[in-house]
């Protein structure tokens, strides 16, 4: 009986069932996603038009949305149509629009099946000075007992800021870290089969690598290695936003945008970091703070039901609106390098990644940066 | 007047009746039974022979005839029948067999149905006051009291009939009765749920006392049953329903416990968010707009264990009335239902003692007189072993060791009485939850009441009441692990002053009476306890409210067709000082950057005030004895909301008082019903109809905080509700098989500004279809077979359920609010009930009840949220709170 009750109570309290719950999108569910900008730096200003995926599709590349009618038009009397430079990217020419502090523009979208999208007028707000961009080394855990690359060890971000009283607050900080790695590409195994109750691998070296394996010859190098060394673009995942309790007379001091792990990846040699400082207007600002919201919830049986994220472009004609933002910002910028030698402690070289350095991280290259 | 003289020359011509033909008993039986139940025996005699047969069915509905009688005597039927067993029965007038059970009181003996009337044949006659002159009619008065058998207490809202004059009365608090009457010979029926109703014939002679007692309709432990006295053809209140905790003791239960809140949930018109939930949703309000009051004393948290059990014991609770519409303008304060529950108070006589044994708690009362006929005390208890249960696990299961849940509950209540005429009475409750995480985080939630009740009558028409309550409800959440140790606390507390007045007099009834309630409020607040805590304290200042109402209401029976319950209600509520306000510039949104200044008030000082005029009316219209039709409208404030994210009731959730930013919720309600007894009182049917409209109604804004929040105004936003629906019931109440069904047809919607677009939007309880489906088959004397069958439409939920990527930044995309469903809840649950003889004077009477709940382990969803999965992309998961068949097993008892 006293187990019996034991494991009803814990059929429900603690083992209650959850399970995946699928939710098919029909096409009438994809929405379009709208991703623009323009700013008082000089131009091309892009936009980005896709739509939105399945929950459990999120792997995949975008689904584009191409031969769209995109414009940005100013209270100047200013329009300029946008050029698909590649699938689903629209741009102004280098020497087309540009940015005024001030001005205020609209985004106007029309797609193919003569549906029509246009933003809210953003008008774009002067940015106070950024005036500093430093880093503070943060020893969560003694190093011996980690393995360097998802330590809690690491590099807090501060930003000391100027805030103007136009700005009404709000601001946003859009950080873009560069590190380079190394890999060896040719170590790279596959599965081919089991034999004798064990796994049999060979060697499956990416074309790029410069060796090929064949049964016969083995592993031989043929050329030079394309994919061993790539510089990975990692940009901020979460929106970065002001916080009006940090603003004091007009500044905001100490204000902590970021944290860069110690990890043996992101320091093979050094660390760039490159930070914008945006205006932004209301509608703007709710956007992203709806989405750091969003970022930050837990889930559990008490969660808020959450936000349902709404930009600032809407349906004309009575189409349902988009998901998208139109961000008319003035931007200044800071950027710091913090080299290997400042983790205070040993940092062992980078593990070996055993496949072509492309494959690794979402955004790299093998051209080396301009400011490396 | 005509209807009168009808009955006396009825009477006169059965007298001839009696003097002719041989003995009824003597007939010899040409009827087959065998095989037949008693009650269907007895029908086909009765089609048979001049003869009729009074009885209560209940007594033996499972019993089967299982000899043959065919060519012998009625008397060897009865004899042999009813022998060895509680059942006697005697003949009266040569025709009517009159069944009685139990032998203690006389009156019992003539104790006869409704039909009676119907057929207008009686037993003994019991005459009532002294003939003062020689009119063959007169006006006359009879007052008198209702009194509990067992223990010599009053019984309020006892049903007193003059059936041939379909005029009748009900008893007020104290039991106390008067009804103005013509004198001669009259049928009368007393008759109040949980009791044995009693129809008596009598003469009246004059102005007289007439006391009565009533005895428990206890043939086992049952006590109370939640299928509810719904069809109330006479009374005029709507959309009222007298709840008895009797049989539903024996419904099928979860995990063993016997649950009010639960069983309310069956009603038509009431629905819930899920299996976790002790809140429900009455015609489309929020779990918050109940009103559920504890001996006059306000609850906040009606639940154990997150909403799994209910917070009363259902040992320690004597009824309970229910409100949907047509509430009295007595009750105010949440706009969508009443739900006041009265305790058990104790036997004048002897000391009596009952309890049950169940998987995760026992129960235990006790109760009886302190000086006899003069002080009672009872006490109930409740409380869970699982926690220590727990602990026996060893090393193989640490989660489950290190885990906790317990409960308990008790109520104590003492009862003196003052004079003749008086009484006082102190109850008092606490009920305690715990519930520890393996990973160190600790809820614990408790309610406190206690209230005193002094009720005198005053003279003959005059009732005086005045009682005074306390009640707090608190939670603390804490964490001990070192780096995050925290503690979170929330505390409301609310003392309160009543006082009434009731005066009955003619056709006229009136209450007056005043309400008083302060409330002290300590927000939730977050203190770290260890140094090496990363936790940022947080902090609100307390606050404090007063609401006072003031009310009246008069029940008037313009004819024997005709009444009317007309109300009003002035509640007025001021939020007071000390506290901050802050002021936001109007042409923006509120948030931290638009605030422009804050204003400061002392201590008392009037922060905000709101007065609230509330008309109450209900229409009772008989357009034949059995057949009413009932219409009404109320209006209702409310001033306190309840901030939660969850739609039931969870234990830590956050009541917010009204203030310079909340306006009291005004809800409006119009209904009308046809209620209708068909076959002979054997089914009731009802159709209800209603139409409801709240105004000022919070919801949150997209993706706020709601738990440690210091300007909830910047994340709350204001809106309306409306709701409508159908509700139809028929019940089965006579027979071996009696049944309860219902189907409700309700939307519910709302309107906010900021959410959606502005565009009306379902609510999160908004369950289109609800059918629910109960029954109790008497397999034999001992044995039952009851189950419970439920079916609701999905809840509207938000979902997230699209995926995109802006400016590398991850966004999973919500539908717009409430724009998904869950699918439909259903469920069925059986249980086998086992009953002690029937043999009548034993000390020990137990009952066991084997209970299925979830009978084919349905899955229902419970809520759908998203989280990482293993990939470390966002996936949606539902979660079912309940994923599998769980069978229990209880046992109650009573000495």
């Amino acid at each position: 009986m006293r187990k019996l009750a034991i494991t009803f109570l814990f059929w429900i309290v603690l083992d209650s069932c959850i399970e995946p719950f699928p939710i098919v999108l029909t096409k009438s569910q994809t929405q379009l996603v709208i991703d623009g900008m323009i700013s008082d730096e000089p131009g091309p200003y892009e936009v980005k038009l896709y739509t939105t995926k399945a929950l459990d599709d999120q792997l995949g590349a975008p689904n584009w949305v191409k031969k769209a009618d995109v414009r940005i038009t100013d209270d100047l009397g200013n329009e300029e149509i946008l050029l698909e430079s590649s699938a689903g990217i629209y741009k102004t020419k280098a020497t087309g629009i540009k940015g005024q502090v001030g001005a205020t523009y609209v985004l106007s979208v029309t797609t193919t099946d003569g549906v029509s999208y246009e933003s809210e007028p953003q008008k774009i707000l002067p940015v106070g000075e950024f005036q500093d961009l430093r880093y503070e080394f943060q020893q969560d855990k003694d190093p011996e007992e980690t393995d360097h690359l998802n330590t809690t060890n690491g590099f807090n971000i501060y930003i000391d800021a100027q805030v103007l009283p136009e700005q009404g607050g709000l601001v946003r900080w859009r950080t873009t870290g560069t590190f380079e790695i190394k890999t060896v590409p040719e170590t790279r195994m596959i599965l081919k089969g089991t034999s004798g109750g064990g796994i049999v691998l060979v060697p499956d070296p990416p074309p790029c690598s410069g060796w090929k394996y064949t049964p016969k010859d083995g592993l031989q190098q043929k050329g030079e290695c394309t994919c061993c060394e790539c510089w990975i673009t990692d940009y901020s995942k979460q929106p970065i936003l002001s916080d009006a309790k940090f603003i004091l007379n007009g500044s905001i001091s100490d204000f902590k945008i970021g944290f860069i792990a110690a990890s043996r990846r992101f320091f093979n040699e050094k660390y760039y970091l490159e930070v914008e400082q945006m205006s932004l207007s209301q509608d703007a600002y709710s956007f992203w703070s709806v989405l750091a919201k969003q970022s930050q919830s837990g889930s559990d049986l008490f969660q808020t039901p959450p936000a349902s994220v709404k930009g600032n472009i809407h349906g004309l004609n009575g189409i349902a609106d988009p998901i998208g933002i139109f961000t008319a910002a003035s931007i200044k910028r800071k950027n710091i390098t913090i080299e290997r030698s400042e983790v205070p402690y040993y940092l062992p070289p980078i593990d070996s990644i055993k496949d072509s350095c492309l494959s690794i991280y979402k955004v790299s290259s093998t051209t080396k940066p301009p400011f490396w | 007047m005509k209807k009168y003289i009808f009955f006396l020359a009825f009477s006169l011509a059965l007298f001839g009746h009696e003097v002719m033909g041989q003995d009824i008993l003597d007939h010899r039986m040409e009827v087959n039974v065998k095989g037949l139940t008693l009650s269907d025996a007895f029908s086909s005699i009765e089609r048979k022979y001049p003869v009729r047969f009074y009885f209560d069915n209940t007594w033996f509905e499972n019993v089967i005839l299982t000899d043959e009688y065919s060519g012998r005597t009625l008397r060897e039927f009865l004899t042999n029948t009813f022998s060895g067993s509680e059942i006697s029965f005697s003949v009266l007038y040569n025709y009517a067999i009159i069944l009685s059970k139990g032998s203690d009181n006389r009156l019992q003996e003539v104790l006869i149905k409704n039909n009676l009337h119907t057929q207008g044949k009686s037993a003994n006659l019991i005459k009532i006051g002294e003939r003062t002159n020689n009119k063959l009619v007169d006006k006359a008065i009879i007052t008198g009291v209702i009194t509990d058998g067992g223990s010599g207490a009053g019984i309020e809202g006892v049903s007193f009939s003059i059936l041939d004059l379909e005029i009748g009365t009900v008893t007020n608090k104290m039991g106390n009765y008067k009804l103005d009457v013509i004198s001669g010979e009259h049928i009368l029926e007393v008759r109040s749920i949980g009791y044995e109703t009693k129809v008596i014939r009598i003469e009246i002679l004059g102005s007289a006392t007439f006391n009565l007692q009533l005895e428990t309709a206890s043939r086992v432990l049952s006590e109370v049953v939640v299928t509810g006295d719904h069809v109330n053809v006479l009374q005029t209140s709507l959309g009222a329903i007298d709840l008895k905790i009797s049989d539903m003791k024996k419904l099928p239960t979860f995990l063993g416990e016997v649950d009010i809140i639960k069983q309310i949930q069956t009603l038509a018109g009431v629905t819930s968010a899920g299996d976790v939930s002790s809140g429900f949703n009455v015609r489309g309000g929020g779990a918050d707009q109940n009103l559920v009051l504890y001996d006059g004393v306000q609850v906040f948290n009606t639940s154990h264990v997150f909403g799994f059990f209910s917070a009363f014991n259902a040992e320690a609770v004597k009824d309970a009335q229910f409100y949907k519409a047509g509430i009295p303008a007595e009750y105010g304060g949440r706009v969508s239902s009443v739900l006041s529950l009265n305790t058990k108070e104790a036997s004048y006589e002897k000391w009596h003692a009952s309890g049950g044994i169940g998987l995760v708690s026992s129960n235990l009362t006790i109760g009886g007189p302190i000086k006899k006929d003069r002080s009672t005390v009872i006490a109930s208890f409740r409380t869970s072993y699982s926690d220590w249960m727990l602990k026996l696990f060893t090393h193989d299961y640490p989660s489950v060791r290190n885990s906790s849940v317990s409960f308990y509950d008790g109520t104590v209540k003492l009862a003196q009485r003052i004079g003749e005429k008086g009484k006082l009475s102190l109850s008092g409750y606490v009920s305690n939850d715990v519930f520890g995480l393996p990973n160190d985080t600790t809820f614990h939630w408790k309610n406190i009441l206690s209230s005193v009740h002094y009720d005198q009558a005053l003279n003959d028409h005059l009732l005086f009441n005045v009682s005074a309550g306390y009640g707090q409800y608190a939670y603390v959440v804490s964490d001990k692990e070192p780096e995050f140790a925290y503690r979170m606390k929330y505390r409301i507390q609310y003392p309160s002053l009543n006082s009434d007045l009731s005066w009955q007099k003619g056709i006229h009834k009136i209450k007056v009476g005043v309400q008083s309630m302060y409330y002290y409020v300590e927000p939730t607040s977050l203190s770290s306890t260890s140094e090496a805590s990363s936790v940022v304290p947080f902090h609100r200042s307390d606050e404090r409210y007063w609401e006072n109402s003031l009310y009246i209401s008069e029940s008037v029976d313009f004819t024997e067709k005709l009444s009317m319950d007309l109300g009003f209600r002035l509640s007025n509520f001021t939020a007071l000082g000390p506290g901050q306000v802050y002021v936001y510039d109007e042409a923006k949104e509120k948030s931290d950057n638009s605030i422009i200044d804050t204003v400061s008030y002392g201590s008392n000082q009037k922060i905000k005030n709101y007065t609230g005029p509330e008309p109450r009316a209900t229409l009772n219209f008989r357009v034949t004895p059995t057949f009413s039709i009932k219409g009404g409208y109320n209006r209702i404030y409310q001033y306190l909301h309840l901030i939660s994210n969850s739609v039931s009731v969870s234990p830590i959730d956050v009541w917010q008082p009204s203030n310079r930013y909340f306006s009291p919720q005004r809800g409006d309600q119009i209904s009308v019903g046809f209620f209708n007894k068909i076959k002979d009182g054997a089914y009731d049917i009802s159709l209800e109809f209603y139409y409801k409209k709240v105004y000022n109604i919070l919801d949150f804004k997209d993706g706020s905080e709601l738990v440690l929040n210091n300007t909830l105004e910047q994340d709350l936003l204001t809106g309306k509700a409306e709701g409508y629906g159908a509700e139809f019931t028929l019940n089965k109440t006579k027979g071996r098989l009696t049944w309860n069904f219902n189907y409700t047809y309700a939307r519910t919607f709302r309107t906010v500004s900021g959410i959606n677009d502005g565009k009306k939007y379902p609510s999160s309880y908004d369950q289109p279809h609800i059918v629910n489906f109960n029954w109790k088959y008497g397999m034999s004397r001992r044995f039952s077979f009851t189950g419970n069958f439920s079916f609701r439409s999905g809840r509207p939920i938000t979902i997230p359920y699209s995926y995109t990527v802006i400016d590398n930044v991850p966004i999973v995309n919500y539908s717009d609010r409430n724009g998904y469903r869950i699918p439909d809840y259903h469920r069925l649950d059986l249980a086998l009930v086992v009953e002690g003889s029937h043999r009548k004077n034993k000390i020990w009477d137990g009952t066991w009840v084997f209970s299925i709940y979830n009978v084919y382990g349905r899955k229902n969803v419970y809520s759908v949220f998203y989280r990482k999965n293993g990939n470390g992309l966002q996936q949606a998961y539902s979660m079912s709170v309940i994923g599998s068949v769980l069978p229990s097993i209880s046992y109650q008892f009573k000495i």
